[in-house]
This record gives C-alpha cells, structure tokens and sequence, in this order.
C-alpha cells in the first residue's frame, strides 16, 4: 500500500522493521509476479477447457484457436509445435464431435467419413442432397450403396457418397471425375 | 505405376501418397479404368484401427498392400497386350502383300 502511495521504505527509521518491510515486499512484489502467470494460464486453460463445453463445434476450433495463440504469445515459439501438436489432437476430437453433430441430425457418419468431407470440402448439405437425389449403385466389392451425383458440382466433377448397406452410415464421401465403375450394379 | 510404388514401400507417407493419387486420378477426364478403380477402393483404406472398426469396408496395410500389387500385375498384362496387338498390326500385310504400317 506504501508503495502504490509512492512511499519509500526509506522513511522508516527503524533499521530493523525497514529491513523487515523491505523482505516482505519483495515477498509481495513475487508474489504478484506468480499471481499474474497463474492468471494468464488459467485463462489458456479456460480457453483450451471451453472445448468441452457443449456448443458448436466450429466454436470450439475458435476457442481452441485462442488458447493457442496466448500459449504462443506467453511461451515463445519454441513451444508452438507442442500447442500444434494439441491442436492436431484437439482437430481430432472436433472430427469425432462433428460426427456426433451430425447423428443428432438423424445423419450418421463414420469419422473416416468425416474427415473426407472435411479434407473435400464436402458439406453436410451436399451429402444430404446426394443421399436424397442422387442414384443408388451397388458396390458389390466394398459392399457399400454408393450414392452419386453426376457432374455434381461446378467443375463437373461427380460427387459419391458412400453408405453401409444395413445401418445407412455414410462411409465415405468422393469428388472426382468418371466415379461410377463398371462394377456397380444400379 | 511409380506413385503405386511408393505407396507400397513408403509406408510413413502412404496416407499422403494416397491422396496424391486420388488427385492425379481424379482431376483426369480420361483416366485408366483400372487406375480409376483402384483411386476408389483406396478410399476404404483406413490406417486408424480404431476408426477402422466402424464399418465394415474398411481395410488396413495388408489389404491395401494386395490391392496394389494386384493393380501392378493388371496394368503389366494391359500393356503386354497392347503392345503384342500393335506388333501384330504392324505386322499384318495389307492388300497389295506389304506389311501395314
């Protein structure tokens, strides 16, 4: 409190309760120190933990984006590739969220599948189009009903979606050209 | 056939080597069928084992390593044969007694 008024210690005429006050300040001026590093990771760590909080997955990557950049600003880069590292876990753990967005919708998707749409650019929408509109081919080697849509998309390439047979799950998704092969059976 | 190589034998990179693949495959208009085929049926490759559990079309490194090789062999035989049938072309006289061209 002396300090924050702008007294000095200096004013104590007593050496030994100068020295004394002088001890426990530099105890408080650490003590600061250590509060204000605490804070600030509890705030990463309040970023990073938001991630397991129910909300959309796309907020997540935000928040998980966040906690990275303070862990780069506070640690320095030297310790960005373990933050990549977590970030590539945590992309991981989005893949699997975003499945389960996608079974509360009623369309369920395998994560291999959902990280295709996500490498492809394929959008929920457009494997709920392909799922609807597109025609139906037997793959009878994979064993998969292979949903295509013909010239698809702008480029003309075609798109395929790929479903169990019993549970309907989207296995896989294509964008490509000449998608449908001799041996599907329509 | 290189790319096919490699996927065999580089096995760190096979998941982005398969992808190169896929591109190559996929952004041409008139691909090999069996190349094609083959682009398609990587897509099951799953090197996840976990993930690989969730469905049934899902294959991992030995399946894959079959795949290929099976492919090799096929696109070996195409081009014997297309080479033994421009051999015999050339080599079958045309009207006047000469061989053709």
């Amino acid at each position: 409190m002396l300090r924050d008024k702008g007294i000095g210690f200096d004013r104590v005429g007593n050496d030994r309760l100068r020295e004394r006050l002088e001890r426990w300040d530099g105890i408080q001026r650490y003590m600061e120190v250590v509060h204000k590093g605490v804070k600030e990771d509890g705030l990463m760590l309040l970023e990073a933990a938001s991630f397991f909080v129910p909300m959309s997955w796309l907020t997540k990557v935000k928040y998980l984006k966040n906690a990275i950049t303070l862990f780069k600003a506070k640690r320095g880069a030297a310790v960005e590739k373990v933050a990549t590292k977590l970030a590539e876990d945590g992309a991981e753990q989005v893949v699997k969220e975003g499945t389960t967005a996608l079974v509360k919708t009623g369309l369920e998707v395998s994560v291999h599948a959902a990280q295709r749409m996500a490498e492809r650019g394929i959008t929920q929408k457009m494997v709920e189009t392909a799922l609807a509109k597109g025609t139906r081919y037997l793959d009878p080697k994979n064993g998969t009903f292979n949903y295509v849509i013909k010239n698809g998309f702008a480029s003309g390439k075609d798109l395929l979606v790929g479903t169990n047979i019993l549970t309907g799950k989207v296995t896989t998704v294509l964008r490509g050209s000449n998608l449908v092969k001799g041996r599907f059976i329509p | 056939m290189k790319i096919l190589e490699e996927i065999l034998y580089d096995k760190q990179n096979r998941s982005v080597l398969i992808k190169e693949f896929q591109e190559l495959i996929w952004n041409d208009n008139n691909p090999n069928e069996i190349l094609s085929e083959l682009a398609y049926d990587l897509d099951f490759y799953e090197p996840n084992e976990e993930w690989r559990k969730q469905d049934i079309s899902y294959y991992g490194d030995e399946r894959l390593e079959e795949e290929i090789k099976s492919v090799i062999k096929k696109i070996k035989q195409q081009n014997e044969e297309n080479a033994y049938e421009k051999d015999n072309l050339d080599s079958t006289p045309d009207r006047s007694g000469k061989p053709g061209t």
